[in-house]
């Protein structure tokens, strides 16, 4: 992927995070009357996905409420603070004329095609998963 | 690299490949040295149509990025729930393409 592709990435998914999020805390007619909201996977079968929640818990997550955000979905913190630090460093990039995201994304694919790495990933999402279940997100 | 082989690999392997490569591939292959026939041969190369399939029934949480080597853009996928759903589906469609692109950048790890 490209310097260019990764930028224009990053910056659409930013702001389409933020409308989503936006639309989570004022609902408005025109999106509650959409047939088909957000996860495929819990509206064909029923069952949450290992991210169900997430929005839930970054909207928790701006009302200060760190504990219910954890207990709602943990990968709501995580996605957030990856977001968050990937658009700031495509600020600096773009002010400075830089490579930093380029390197650093690089860098973080060949970490986690590791086996020690994405194993214990891997088991901790499964481990979300179930919790997910278990909750009746 | 001797033609029978050449062909016999373009036979085999065109399915993996964008159309409009495949002259390109072949002309590579032909002044390639013939020791490079098993490394050739090594090469993972993944075939468009499991990874629709799993692009299908897993692209929800971005099992097929992952398959095809994009381990960014597979934990973008995971984390946004299949990018809201939307990516999801545009990746039924784009996900084809992409392999074949993702093949033909391993390929040409060999030629240079």
């Amino acid at each position: 992927m490209s310097k260019n592709q990764l930028y224009f990435f990053i910056i659409a998914g930013f702001m389409i995070g933020t409308c989503w999020i936006y639309f989570q805390v004022y609902p408005t007619g025109f999106i509650n009357s959409f047939p088909i909201k957000g996860c495929l996977i819990k509206n064909v079968t029923n069952f949450p996905c290992p991210t169900c929640g997430t929005s839930r818990a970054i909207v928790y997550l701006f009302h200060g409420k760190f504990i219910q955000s954890i207990l709602t979905n943990p990968l709501g913190i995580i996605s957030l603070m990856l977001i968050l630090i990937s658009v700031s460093i495509v600020i600096y990039d773009l002010l400075f004329q830089r490579n930093t995201l380029v390197i650093l994304f690089k860098k973080a694919e060949t970490l986690l095609v590791k086996k020690y790495i994405y194993l214990p990933l891997i088991f901790l999402l499964i481990v979300n998963w179930i919790w997910n279940n278990y909750k009746n997100l | 690299m001797q033609a029978d082989k050449v062909d016999l690999f373009i036979m085999t392997n065109s399915k993996n490949f964008e159309g409009y490569n495949i002259p390109f591939i072949r002309e590579k292959l032909l002044s390639l040295e013939d020791d490079r026939w098993i490394m050739l041969q090594t090469l993972a190369l993944k075939d468009p149509t499991t990874t629709l399939i799993i692009s299908l029934f897993a692209g929800s949480i971005g099992v097929d990025r992952f398959f095809i080597g994009d381990v960014g853009l597979g934990v973008a996928k995971l984390l946004t729930c299949g990018g809201f759903g939307i990516w999801t589906i545009v990746d039924w469609f784009m996900i084809m393409k992409r392999t074949r692109e993702k093949n033909m950048e391993k390929i040409q790890t060999l030629f240079f």
